[in-house]
């Protein structure tokens, strides 16, 4: 297993919890009672997760590993 | 009337019901056929299966013929197939799959018996069967090593799911070995949580081939995993009783593998779509906020100067009144002061002998006051600006 191909999945770990916290930041902004402060950090947040998880799916690649039994 | 229907949704809705029961869409029936008068001018078969008192319409359409044996009306069939209700009619059919003649063998029939006594006992309750995570971040594979299965597994998740971990446990998955070594590789898999998900798989074979899925060990060791396991044995028409106590069953080792995953491109979408609302719901945030943000900033502007102006005015104002108050106290303070001054003056014992004024004091050093603290012949000192007189009482006149 590469250093890449870790680092990639490692990224990943938590993909659905970062497109359950995506789908909130939507809500949130459609929402629209977020103050302008807020409202800016809920986007910055969501661009930066969007970037993460596209990284992510473009990288990650298949890690097959074999249990030897006794 | 809230149960109203009409007859078609009624109809519908039945066979949703149907639907939802996977033992209703893959059942198996034994009896005698009757009611059948050769294939309809389609190719189609119509008959209908019955035991001692009751019986049941059947439909074995003609694609399905392939591979199944011929019967006539009297012959003990064996027919797997799918319960549903013909709308048109509105009668229970028999969608038939496959047909076999002369009935159960001994094998089949102790296996349908196992089927019903597990049955019984609540390991294929639907309620019972878990969910499989939706993304899925290990999944332990057991099957063997140099099978199609295997390829076709690690094919279809590198497409779908490139994301995930696998852990092959290489099993023996035919043979006489097979019973033994799939539950301790179900074993071994939870004792050292080797993924959020088991897939058992292995491709098709003969009826001898997948008979190790129906032992009731297998079935045991499936229902006791903590993990859940996903089931692809065989092909679409093979049915073990592995895949009924499955928590889910994929019809092939291809078929299970994509059950399992979520496909990458779904997913590019999905993050594509939501990227684009992020930026949308922004954007409209902005057009809406800006003019309001406008209002305040012209507002601002108007009021602060003003206000500062206002400011500027009362503290120099009070600067004024500070500076007259302060004054005023410092004269007032300077006026008292004399005062004070002139009364210390006034009161100094130097300044009151300057001017005739004595102080009297006999041998303690007491300053006498009165008449009476002193004695006919005592001698008392009288104290002047310029020195001391002594001298002695000789009479005391009272006033």
């Amino acid at each position: 297993m590469s250093e890449n191909r870790s680092e990639a999945n490692k990224d990943f770990e938590d993909f659905e919890g970062n497109l359950l916290f995506l789908q909130k930041i939507v809500n949130e902004l459609e929402n629209q009672d977020s103050s302008l402060s807020e409202t800016i950090q809920l986007y910055e947040k969501g661009q930066l997760l969007v970037k993460q998880c596209n990284k992510a799916l473009e990288k990650a690649q298949l890690i097959i590993t074999k249990y030897e039994k006794i | 009337m809230k149960n109203l229907f009409e007859v078609s949704s009624l109809l519908a809705n039945l066979n949703s019901l149907i639907d939802q029961n996977i033992y209703l869409k893959d059942i198996w029936i034994q009896g005698e056929v009757t009611d059948y008068k050769g294939p309809a001018y389609s190719g189609h078969k119509y008959f209908s299966i019955k035991d001692e008192n009751n019986m049941i319409r059947c439909v074995f359409f003609k694609y399905a013929h392939i591979g199944s044996d011929d019967f006539l009306d009297g012959d003990k069939i064996l027919i797997n197939g799918e319960i549903e209700i013909y709308a048109p009619t509105g009668n229970l059919q028999l969608k038939v799959r496959s047909v076999k003649k002369h009935g159960l063998g001994d094998i089949s029939i102790e296996i349908e018996r196992l089927r019903q006594r597990l049955e019984h006992e609540g390991l294929f309750a639907l309620a019972r069967k878990r969910d499989i995570p939706l993304f899925p971040q290990t999944i332990c594979v057991i099957t063997s090593e140099n099978s199609s299965a295997w390829e076709d597994i690690k094919k279809v998740i590198t497409m779908r799911y490139p994301l995930v971990k696998l852990i092959l446990i290489p099993t023996l998955m035919q043979g006489e070995n097979c019973i033994k070594d799939v539950c301790n590789s179900i074993d071994i898999a939870n004792k050292e949580s080797l993924g959020d998900i088991i897939l058992l798989s292995r491709g098709g074979g003969s009826e001898e081939d997948l008979m190790p899925f129906n032992s009731e060990k297998i079935v045991r060791f499936i229902f006791a995993s903590k993990i859940p396991i996903v089931t692809g044995i065989g092909h679409e028409d093979d049915n073990t009783l592995s895949d009924y106590v499955a928590d889910k069953r994929g019809l092939t080792p291809t078929g299970a593998a994509q059950i399992i995953t979520p496909d990458i491109n779904d997913l590019k979408t999905e993050i594509n779509r939501i990227s684009l609302n992020i930026q949308k719901s922004f954007k409209y945030y902005l057009e809406f906020k800006v003019p309001e943000i406008e209002k305040v900033k012209i507002k601002l502007q108007n009021i602060y100067p003003r206000k500062i102006e206002i400011l500027i005015r009362n503290i120099d104002q009070i600067e004024f009144i500070l500076n007259n108050k302060l004054s005023s106290y410092i004269n007032t303070t300077i006026n008292k002061l004399e005062v004070i001054k002139h009364s210390i003056s006034v009161f100094n014992i130097t300044e009151m002998s300057k001017k005739g004024y004595a102080l009297v004091e006999n041998h303690k050093k007491t300053i006498i006051k009165s008449i009476n603290q002193v004695e006919k012949g005592e001698k008392l000192k009288i104290l002047l600006s310029d020195g001391i007189l002594n001298s002695k009482v000789e009479n005391k006149i009272k006033e």
